[in-house]
């Protein structure tokens, strides 16, 4: 007979080597890569290729930048994604404060009708979308291409969710001393759903940082291009240029994996909360 | 009185704005959609645009174009959403049974989803070249001919979901491991008194429990799915060799999403982009009524 401990013994070596290996089919062609980007654009497109450099070298970063503003692009990037995501946290808590903790007219109906922004595809939306931005004369411009996601539907509704956990009491106390509605939302309701809302931050900052079609659609200027456009249109300026492409998508995806190894806690925790499952 | 009167309002104050960014954002731009699809629309000038009646919607189903964005927005939709899916649960699986160390796992295995998708594409085109590409070298290896990849008509759409696939596996992971760590620990304990076997517990007890995160992955899969562009329009671009226009080689791996953007923005044809966006709408949303309907749970815990 074999022993409760063998099996688990064998449960978790197999389970070892599965992720094992679908780890480094995930890590492997980070790796590949930004080594690539290390190497002269004739070592890159030879045969066999090569996984180390042979010649180590800087000199795609400087053509890169060189070539392209990137760091405007990064910067581009900061201030769209991070516009949205601090608009999007204030607009997610206070709507989730109001449906969750007031009684108005027609209330399920106006939740559901804002909801239903999620269900609509962006797809359906795109078109007439950019052309009302063109209309008001947004197009190349920081707020044409914020505006449109000032509101998550998602981020609210998860927010209702966890507003409603807090104690009424907590709220009618507050009432009763003479607190405004602004003060109850910034002295309770914020602090008490602090977590959900580091969830609701870091989904869209990271939803909105990888956009590629929106800013595609409000943008033709080179210097208003976010980060995920200046690496596309790599591919269409550059379209053969691979040691280019490698170094373009090399620096896109650097400044994630620091991101990712310094907070890869706080980044897992508030992706799982997003999904709506309360931890 | 003050006081209530402040609390009275205070949701409209807020429910005003909210809406007022609603109607602009998303019902003026929904019913544009919606009634552009039935004209002749010149969107430089709306009020010289024809009423065309079904006529968008009949040329679409004509132009073979649409059929192949259609044939291919399927495949995209279902390969992806079904391996996603099936690999999340069972990858989630194995993280869920190992003891130490799966924060290391979780960190390659995640990687690939916190990155935007025009980086992995362009990279991925390198792997997929033909001349020099690591795949062909890896074919080539084991005896295979070289294949033609984003080059070819018949695989470059398999090419973009493959990508697509290894790139999203790491989100479902994340949150079916997140549902299986938060069924409460009585339910495998009850399993293995019951002497149950692995496969059995997990799949009548732990699988129903899940139910929820099986659901909330499977619609939030297939919405991005059926929308897939970011791939598609870096991927087909560089590596199709179509120079410019992405979608290539030819129009072979053109998605629905890829052509609103085509017909609408490239060439200003805003009626037919707003019938296959309407087409799309009602394909999701069908999709998604559905897969309530199916995997509604029955039970809370």
């Amino acid at each position: 007979m074999i022993s409760k401990r063998k099996i688990e013994v064998r449960v978790q070596s197999k389970s070892h080597i599965i992720s094992i290996v679908v780890s480094l089919i995930m890590l492997i062609p980070f790796v590949w890569m930004i080594l690539s980007s290390f190497k002269p654009g004739t070592e890159i497109v030879r045969m066999p290729p090569t996984f180390f450099p042979e010649k180590f070298t800087y000199k795609n970063y400087v053509t890169l930048f060189q070539r392209l503003p990137f760091e405007r692009y990064f910067i581009n990037s900061i201030i769209v994604s991070g516009g949205i995501t601090l608009i999007s946290m204030f607009t997610s808590s206070i709507l989730g404060y109001v449906f969750a903790k007031f009684n108005f007219r027609m209330k399920n109906f106006f939740f559901f009708l804002l909801l239903s922004g999620f269900m609509i595809p962006f797809a359906t939306l795109i078109i007439p979308l950019y052309l009302l931005i063109s209309s008001f004369h947004l197009t190349n411009n920081y707020l044409g291409l914020i505006l449109p996601f000032c509101i998550s539907p998602f981020g609210m509704f998860l927010m209702r969710q966890f507003v409603e956990d807090i104690p009424n009491d907590y709220i009618e106390a507050a009432r009763l001393d003479g607190a405004s509605e602004f003060w109850i939302y910034g002295r309770i309701i914020l602090p008490l759903t602090s977590a959900a809302l580091g969830g609701v931050a870091i989904y869209n900052f990271l939803t909105t940082w990888n956009q590629l079609w929106w800013p595609l659609m409000v943008t033709s200027q080179p210097n208003m291009r976010t980060l995920p456009l200046g690496v596309a249109t790599l591919a269409f300026q550059y379209g053969k240029r691979y040691d280019l492409l490698v170094t373009g998508a090399s620096v896109s995806v650097i400044p994630i994996i620091i991101l990712f190894a310094i907070a890869q806690k706080q980044i897992i925790k508030g992706l799982s909360v997003s999904s709506g499952l309360k931890m | 009185m003050k006081q209530y009167l402040k609390t009275r309002y205070f949701p409209w104050i807020v429910i005003i704005p909210a809406l007022v960014w609603f109607f602009l954002f998303i019902a003026y731009p929904f019913l544009y959609s919606m009634i552009s699809s039935f004209f002749l629309w010149f969107a430089q000038n709306p009020a010289s645009s024809k009423f065309v009646g079904l006529k968008n919607y009949i040329d679409l189903f004509k132009d073979p174009r649409f059929v192949t964005a259609v044939k291919n927005t399927l495949i995209y939709a279902g390969l992806k959403t079904g391996l996603v899916v099936f690999l999340g649960l069972m990858l989630a699986k194995t993280l869920f049974a190992i003891k130490f160390g799966s924060r290391i796992y979780m960190f390659s295995i995640f990687l690939p989803s916190l990155c935007s998708a025009v980086a992995i594409g362009l990279f991925f085109t390198y792997l997929y070249q033909p001349q020099f590409g690591l795949f062909n070298n890896l074919l080539k290896n084991i005896g295979i001919p070289r294949q033609g990849f984003l080059n070819s008509p018949q695989q470059a759409i398999y090419c973009v979901i493959f990508t697509d696939i290894w790139q999203s596996l790491g989100f479902s992971t994340l949150i079916f491991l997140t549902g299986l760590n938060s069924i409460p620990e009585v339910f495998y304990e009850a399993a293995q008194m019951d002497g149950a076997s692995d496969y059995l517990a997990f799949w009548k007890i732990i699988f129903p429990l899940a139910r929820r995160v099986f659901l909330f992955i499977t619609v939030v899969t297939a919405i991005t799915a059926f929308q897939a562009f970011d791939l598609v329009f870096v991927m087909t671009s560089s590596g199709g060799g179509t120079g410019g226009a992405s979608g290539g080689p030819g129009y072979s791996s053109y998605t629905m999403a890829l052509q609103v953007y085509n017909d609408g923005m490239i060439r200003s044809q805003t009626g037919m982009a707003s019938a296959i966006a309407l087409i799309l709408f009602i394909m999701v949303g069908t999709l998604t009524i559905l897969q309530l309907k199916v995997l509604k749970p029955e039970w809370e815990y």
